[in-house]
């Protein structure tokens, strides 16, 4: 049997739908079920955070997983990236307070203050363009530092544009273009390459 | 509070003993198979060192400055050390040279800096790919050995990306090209593929993850292959050919890349279950000794001794006891004691002393907790000698002697 992680949150329902559509037996309601069998016994699903992931996947505890492109970046995790799966699409922006007297990135001067939850990717991206850069790490709400004034910036995922609407931020650049990606941890790719292999094309079927 | 310093691995008796175990088990068998251990240096110095180490290698090096103001690395990779050494002392031969070593390598880490490593190296053989298959079917058998009931041997020849990599045609793309098989990022590789105009190196590109498997899967797939990469497939097709006939199972993996880059030509990996990741590895790394101005082809591979471990201690994890422990009571002449002891280890017996003062029965708990097979506990002096019970810890059982 296969163990796949899922990630909670946006990417949770297409990725149990697209497990569906692939034919395995997966039940519509978990209630708060973290670890779930379909009923054909081919698959079992651990329900995890989107940046506990890589952990999981790293380590073996899962032999794939339905991951956002972002926290890969963000994580350097090693694995197998196998497919885009198309959907989850959003973008990892920097942003800034509409009254801002920053209009681009190359505005900045001095030290700048960033939020963010994406630490590395952050502090990798200031440090190419030779702008010194001090990173909040921030678990939630990252909207709300530049507004308070604890930073200058954040840096953040961005689908709709209607959170950084909604508390007067605009972008200003993007970083990374994201989607859920399908990986495999790397001896399981191998070690469990059969069972890995059909998993892959009933999951191609339906993306194709 | 967390009480271990992750630098490196922290093994009580029990637990050294049964890595001990599994190491001079691996010595033993590349013994058997006409290696000779060396001594890899591990203290470098940096400037020697440095010329043969790469970027992602030199990140992860452990340096500092002695008293005369010179740099010192702690080896990061006891291959480069070894082609330092044989460079600077060893380039009479005879050729080739089969060493093997066991040792600490030092890179700093997410997890422990200190590694145990056993390899081997072979100096100074042929380009031709009898070493090659040597040192593939060698790591195969050097596991079983150990234990290791499934393993998944996987080969690839480097040189099929090298020559990829420096086509014209690729060059806008080298790099992120090179990330991407390093990362095994098949989806930035196939968004690649999709850019290069070439129809033939597109192809193969795009097609490059599916050729993994068996040799049968991926051999009789070779209306993929470019002309210009057609030696280097046909290369390995035949090491692939040797290694089977030794009766070694094995895979093939055509886009297999190891983040040290002095690799030249054949590579190879090997997986167990019960590691998430590889837990050894090795190949061909024909330029490496020219850095040391010595023109030498070489290879070889290397275990990862605690990833061994870790998978096989359950198996190799024994109690360590004494086969007899011997207390004695205050007053007693030590000098007794000592002749007492060194007549049982003459007869090959285990012997501890026991440092601390017990009465009768406290002697007994301590020698059952200490899975002493025996315990010796010396009462009195006689006229003749000492006196005192032998008693048999397990049963309990004793009988009461005179030691002369």
């Amino acid at each position: 049997m296969l163990k796949i992680a899922v990630p909670k949150g946006v990417l949770f329902n297409p990725s149990i739908k697209l497990l569906q559509n692939s034919g395995y037996k997966i039940p519509s309601e978990f209630g708060r079920k973290l670890l779930i069998e379909d009923s054909n016994q081919q698959l079992s699903l651990v329900i995890v955070r989107p940046f506990d992931m890589p952990l999981y996947v790293e380590e073996g505890v899962v032999d794939a997983a339905f991951i956002g492109k972002d926290v890969i970046e963000e994580t350097s995790m090693s694995c197998f990236e196998i497919l885009d799966l198309g959907y989850g699409q959003c973008r990892l922006s920097v942003a800034v307070p509409s009254y801002s007297p920053y209009k681009s990135v190359d505005d900045f001067h001095s030290l700048v203050k960033v939020g963010s939850k994406y630490q590395n990717l952050s502090k990798k991206f200031f440090i190419e363009r030779g702008i010194q850069v001090r990173i909040f790490p921030l678990g939630g709400s990252v909207e709300l530092s530049p507004i308070v004034g604890l930073s200058d910036a954040i840096i953040d995922l961005v689908s709709t544009g209607n959170t950084l609407k909604a508390n007067n931020l605009i972008e200003i650049e993007t970083i990374l273009h994201s989607t859920c990606r399908l990986v495999v941890n790397d001896a399981k790719y191998r070690l469990k390459r059969k069972e890995i292999g059909e998993f892959i094309l009933r999951v191609v079927e339906v993306i194709k | 509070m967390d009480k271990s310093f992750s630098g490196s691995v922290e093994l009580l008796p029990e637990e050294f003993l049964c890595r001990s175990k599994i190491e001079d088990k691996i010595k033993r068998f590349w013994k058997k198979n006409g290696f000779v251990m060396i001594a890899a240096p591990v203290l470098e110095n940096w400037d020697k060192l440095q010329v043969a180490l790469d970027e992602k290698l030199i990140e992860k090096t452990i340096r500092f400055i002695d008293r005369f103001g010179k740099v010192s690395v702690l080896s990061p990779d006891l291959t480069v050390s070894i082609a330092r050494m044989v460079s600077a002392r060893k380039k009479s031969g005879p050729f080739p040279l089969k060493y093997f070593y066991s040792s600490d390598v030092f890179r700093v880490t997410s997890e422990h800096s200190v590694i145990r490593q056993c390899g081997v190296e072979i100096i100074g053989a042929d380009k031709n790919t009898l070493a090659d298959v040597e040192l593939a079917v060698l790591i195969f058998m050097t596991l079983k050995e150990i234990g290791f009931n499934e393993i998944y041997l996987e080969i690839g020849n480097f040189e099929i990306l090298k020559k990829l990599l420096d086509l014209d045609i690729i060059k806008h793309y080298r790099k992120v090209l090179f990330d991407s098989f390093l990362k095994k990022d098949w989806v930035t590789l196939n968004y690649i593929s999709n850019e290069i105009k070439d129809p033939k190196i597109s192809n193969f590109i795009k097609n490059l993850p599916s050729l993994t498997g068996t040799p049968d899967e991926v051999f009789s797939r070779i209306e993929l292959i470019p002309d210009f990469l057609l030696p280097a497939f046909k290369n390995l097709e035949r090491i692939s050919f040797e290694i089977k006939s030794a009766g070694v199972k094995h895979y093939i993996n055509l886009s297999l890349i190891n983040e040290i880059s002095y690799y030249t030509g054949f590579i190879f990996q090997v997986f167990v279950p019960g590691s998430p990741n590889s837990i050894g590895g090795g190949g061909r790394y024909d330029d490496l000794y020219s850095l040391f101005n010595f023109n030498c082809p070489s290879s070889g591979f290397a275990i990862d001794l605690d990833k061994v471990y870790e998978i096989l201690k359950t198996n190799y994890l024994k109690p360590i006891n004494v086969d007899v422990l011997l207390c004695f009571n205050d007053g007693i002449p030590l000098h007794w004691v000592w002749n007492l002891a060194a007549s049982y280890r003459d007869q090959g017996i285990k012997v501890e002393m026991d440092l601390r003062s017990r009465d009768f029965n406290e002697a007994l708990e301590f020698s059952k907790n200490k899975r002493a097979k025996r315990m010796v506990y010396i009462l009195k002096l006689e006229s003749s000698g000492v006196s005192g019970w032998i008693v048999d810890t397990l049963s309990g059982n004793r009988e009461r002697m005179t030691f002369c």
